[in-house]
């Protein structure tokens, strides 16, 4: 007769290997949970988020202070870029008015996602000074940023951002239009296209767009 | 027969004084989007209601405040804004139009003086009858821009 206590399948042993085999299956389970990506944001029918987030080349503009606003200046922080021109008397004046409720409902959500900049790109460089764009953009709201340059500047941001604009010529050559892309954009602190807003522009749900982009970045970070 | 077609004349006044009052619009809410001091443009809405049983078509505007009135449509085609001149705005019979933001709108070019809020602004509507409509407009902010966040269920 052979006897092993050391394998033997009495009620004391049979315990050690069952608590053995849950302990490894639930670290495995545990293990397989903290390694999963997080599940992508769902968002609603009008925010699209680009995968992967589009590079963005360097570009030499203006903000409406005189100062120099380039690629730099889109990192370290989420930012809202909406186009328009000065000379736009219902889209235009309508959209910012909206950035501006956006704003301060974004101002009220837990950091990092509370403090993204909020610029308005000039369509229309030709009239767009930074002096004109000083006495319009920050009406709307004074943390707001007007950007401008020159016209070929202004196309090297557009044409990487896939933001049309077309002046419609007029008789009158002072008051001509700007056609222009509706879209909202939202660059990531890496300076990178993150996701884009089409109108029309229903603040709540574009605000838990942003956070959940926001909290999905900061998770694959 | 002088007689006859004078009282003819006068049968044909009348009615057509009745026609007219029949057939005037009535503008209601009528308003101008304040906008930072130094702007060139603003835009001014109002509800245009037709009451009469013939279609009324405005055929211009302007205003003694500013140098030219035009009416536009804003329109988002594909992703593009875009601003459509309207040469002349039919308002249906027993109809109204809507002059809203984001919509159709009165595009006021060059004012005169800066308008701020409060402000009232005069603008001429002029209809394919030959008659003009008189229209006053209050300058205010934008409502949208308010502390209230229910504010974008209004589109169309």
């Amino acid at each position: 007769m052979h006897n092993s206590p050391k394998y033997s399948c009495d009620g004391k042993g049979l315990t050690l290997w069952l608590v053995a085999i849950a302990a490894l299956i639930g670290g495995v389970l545990a293990a397989n949970q903290l390694l999963q990506p997080p599940a992508a944001p769902v968002l609603s029918q009008s925010t699209t988020r680009l995968v992967p987030a589009r590079v963005l080349q360097a570009f030499e503009l203006i903000d409406h202070t005189g100062a120099a606003f380039n690629l730099e200046r889109l990192r370290g922080h989420w930012s809202f870029l909406f186009f328009g021109y000065t000379h736009c008397p219902d889209i235009c004046p309508t959209t910012l008015n909206t950035l501006n409720v956006l704003a301060r409902t974004i101002a009220t959500l837990p950091e990092p996602a509370s403090t993204p900049q909020y610029l308005f790109v000039s369509v229309d460089p030709e009239r767009d000074t930074p002096e004109l764009l000083a006495k319009f953009v920050p009406y709307f709201n004074p943390t707001f940023i007007g950007v401008t340059g020159t016209t070929s500047a202004i196309d090297m941001l557009t044409k990487q951002l896939s933001i049309m604009h077309m002046k419609i010529e007029s008789d009158r050559p002072d008051n001509y239009l700007v056609d222009h892309s509706a879209a909202l954009l939202l660059i990531d602190p890496q300076g990178n296209l993150h996701a884009l807003m089409s109108p029309p522009f229903d603040t709540d749900r574009m605000t838990q767009d942003f956070q959940k982009l926001t909290a999905y970045y900061e998770a694959i970070q | 027969m002088k007689i006859g077609s004078l009282s003819a004349f006068a049968l044909f006044c009348s009615v057509w004084a009745a026609t007219a009052q029949a057939d005037a619009l009535t503008v209601s809410g009528a308003w101008v989007r304040e906008g930072p001091p130094t702007t060139q443009v603003l835009a001014g809405y109002a509800q245009i209601a037709n009451p009469g049983t013939q279609d009324i078509t405005i055929v211009g505007a302007r205003s003694p405040q500013f140098d030219t009135v035009e009416i536009h449509r804003t329109e988002i085609v594909e992703g593009m804004a875009r601003m459509i001149a309207q040469p002349e705005l039919v308002i249906p019979a027993g109809g109204s139009v809507s002059l809203e933001p984001g919509g159709l709108h009165l595009m006021l070019i060059q004012a005169q003086n800066p308008l701020a809020s409060g402000d009232h602004v005069e603008i001429q509507l002029q209809l394919n009858n030959g008659t003009q409509l008189r229209v006053d407009a209050e300058v205010r902010p934008d409502p949208d821009a308010g502390a209230g966040m229910d504010h974008s269920h209004h589109h169309h």
